[in-house]
């Protein structure tokens, strides 16, 4: 048995004591954001990346992936007893969960939440260990064509699966593509758009934009809604869920997880739709549709399972074929570059430490994730009275340090305020920064996969469709553009959104 | 002038759309565009460039139509926020680290909810011994403390 081997090993290099440590650190700052509202993943792991420059790839990947899958499970702490969802993600579970709160059986539900995470998180963990190695093995066969299409196709399943707006989605992936051109053109040696300045010869660096447009315009875009914190004051009671509550869970975390599953394999904003799909299906098959949006245990299972799962799978695409699906995938492939490791199918063979030391301490991760949001869930509310007002200065200068660390240079920070300025605005305009953020970071891969396809067929552009398996991803991304296109499946995929929040 | 344009978030959404790639087209006139097989430094944000450009238009033109959601009308105060990261990046190297960082958290404090005094000192006080112990002695970031 392979995989078992590889698992072994996997638990030999994350239980050793330093990786258990940044585990638990990766975890516990998951928690912590997810639990104060208006500090997610994207922003603390775009903070911390500097930081990883001096740690070993595997406890670097490891710290980071728990603040990931962290958040999901402090995100749905707050939903459940404060009615403010501390991540996009768990946005649904506010729902059904806050008025299981209200009914006095907030002890249940947060211990549902956490056991369907559990299980989710360990089954889409499963997922990466037992799908990853084959898909890696087939994208080794992979040349310029097939990468060029598998980006294309990844970039048009993130519009389609991102929430709001279709077409301002591409255009925001245009933008960011045009973004990723600034620098220097690795096949000329010339510089593009560096307006004279020799700081932007490297391009810019996507830290820089992730806190420009995460970091800085968040905490704007939080600052002009009011704070509204309406605690819970009841106590939270026994922790223990009643047989039948149990009885209604168990089926609804077993499709929340199968959804979370295929959606975070996925590329696009995978948690959040997923956790809105598994809510809309628990509703659609219910025999009492009625029940939920008062205190139906279904209604906080499934999405809670889905979103923490979907955590889980979001690392398919970015191990086994180096393309990140969402934005938080994004920032650790670029934790990755960091460490000198090429992102790619490569990265199974060469580095079998980051991959199979990360999947083991995944399954680790989720266990201390249970023991630190059940018992210590006292502490976890305590720190949501700690007001904004103190709260968005600290992040402000984790942003500015980190942003200065990068190069040892101002320059950088000048530079992350103009993106918090134009994130901002376009975020008043209706536009998600994710979208940019992605098409940010794969626009020099497409380019170069591009160019060297093109290079390759003598500047004859069927070899994107003469070879067979670019040809199939091509067809793929033709089909969901036709599909969004098409009224019906449009309608469907509004009700998707509509169905959970009404 | 400015009152004749419609206020909605895809008509300004569709106009930076066109801005950008307007000043993408512009600034790599300059550049060689290559053919297909040999791609020159252009070529590739040319081709951006034009998909953003028709796809901003049309995202303006949805935001003509009747009924297309309004722009929010922002609070001024979080504009505080760019201001204090400006100032913070600005001090830095004439001023030193812990006046930078002052600046940044007093400036920044403006956006917010009312800060007692008594409050914001401590959270200064807190906030530059926090990242000088671990920022400057701990990961040994080159950074002078003070003015020189």
């Amino acid at each position: 048995m392979d995989l078992l081997a590889n698992l072994l090993f996997g638990f030999g290099v994350a239980l050793t004591a330093e990786n258990l440590l940044y585990c638990l650190i990766g975890t516990v700052l998951g928690t912590l954001i997810g639990v104060l509202p208006g500090l997610g993943p994207t922003a603390t792991i775009s903070i911390l990346l500097p930081i990883t420059f001096g740690l070993p790839p595997a406890a670097s990947l490891i710290m980071l992936s728990g603040i990931y899958y962290g958040a999901q499970y402090g995100g749905s702490t707050t939903s459940i007893l404060v009615n403010l969802p501390g991540e996009a993600s768990s946005v649904v579970t506010c729902l059904d969960g806050y008025q299981m709160a209200r009914q006095g059986r907030a002890g249940p539900a947060l211990s549902i939440a956490a056991f369907g995470s559990l299980f989710a998180g360990c089954v889409g963990t499963l997922c990466l260990a037992v799908l990853g190695p084959p898909l890696a093995r087939a994208a080794l066969s992979f040349g310029p064509a097939e990468y060029f299409s598998l980006m294309v196709l990844g970039l048009v399943a993130a519009v389609i699966l991102a929430n709001g707006s279709l077409i301002k989605a591409l255009g925001m992936i245009f933008l960011g593509l045009i973004l990723g051109t600034i620098g220097t053109d690795i096949n000329t040696g010339v510089a593009r758009f560096s307006f004279g300045f020799h700081e932007l010869g490297d391009g810019i660096d996507f830290i820089v934009v992730a806190m420009g447009v995460f970091g800085l315009a968040e905490i704007m875009r939080n600052l002009e809604e009011p704070e509204r914190r309406d605690i819970l004051t009841q106590p939270i009671g026994r922790l223990m869920p009643s047989r039948e509550e149990i009885h209604k869970a168990v089926p609804a975390v077993l499709r929340g997880t199968a959804i979370g599953s295929v959606l975070g394999a996925l590329p696009g904003a995978g948690a959040v739709i997923s956790s809105f799909a598994a809510y809309a299906l628990e509703k659609k098959l219910s025999k009492h549709p009625e029940r939920f949006g008062h205190g139906a245990v279904e209604g906080v299972a499934a999405p809670e399972s889905a979103n923490n799962a979907c955590a889980q799978t979001a690392f398919i695409p970015l191990l086994t074929l180096g393309i990140p699906g969402g934005a938080v995938t994004a920032l650790m492939l670029g934790a990755l570059m960091i460490q000198g490791i090429a992102p790619g199918p490569q990265v199974m063979t060469r580095n079998p430490d980051v991959f199979w030391g990360l999947i083991a301490s995944m399954w680790i991760g989720n266990v201390f994730l249970v023991i630190l949001n059940l018992p210590m869930i006292g502490i976890w509310i305590r720190l949501l009275s700690v007001p904004y007002r103190f709260l968005f200065p600290a992040i402000l200068v984790f942003c500015c340090i980190g942003v200065f660390s990068l190069n040892n240079a101002a320059f950088d920070i000048i530079l992350m305020v103009i993106f918090a300025a134009f994130g901002y605005g376009l975020l008043k305009f209706g536009c998600e920064p994710a979208p940019m953020l992605l098409g940010f970071i794969l626009g020099p891969m497409i380019e170069e996969n591009l160019r060297r396809a093109l290079l390759l067929s003598r500047g004859d552009p069927s070899v994107f469709v003469t070879r067979p398996l670019s040809l199939v991803m091509l067809l793929t991304a033709a089909l969901l553009i036709v599909l969004i296109v098409f009224p019906l499946f449009a309608k469907r995929r509004r009700e998707i959104f509509v169905d959970a929040a009404d | 002038m400015i009152k004749l344009l419609p206020k909605t978030k895809d008509f300004w959404a569709g106009i930076t759309f066109m801005v950008v790639a307007g000043l993408a087209i512009y600034f790599s006139s300059e550049l060689a565009i290559g053919t297909t097989r040999r791609m020159g430094p252009r070529y590739f944000p040319l081709i951006g460039a034009g998909c953003l450009m028709v796809l901003g238009a049309i995202v303006a033109i949805k935001g003509l139509e009747a009924g297309s959601e309004p722009v929010k009308r922002g609070a001024f105060r979080p504009s505080f926020i760019l201001l204090s990261v400006l100032l913070f990046a600005l001090l830095l190297q004439p001023f030193g680290f812990v006046i930078a960082l002052c600046a940044l958290i007093c400036v920044s404090a403006l956006a917010g909810d009312r800060i007692k005094p008594v409050e914001l000192v401590s959270l200064c006080i807190v906030m530059v011994l926090f990242s000088t112990v671990v920022f400057i002695w701990g990961l040994g970031l080159p950074l002078k403390i003070w003015p020189v």
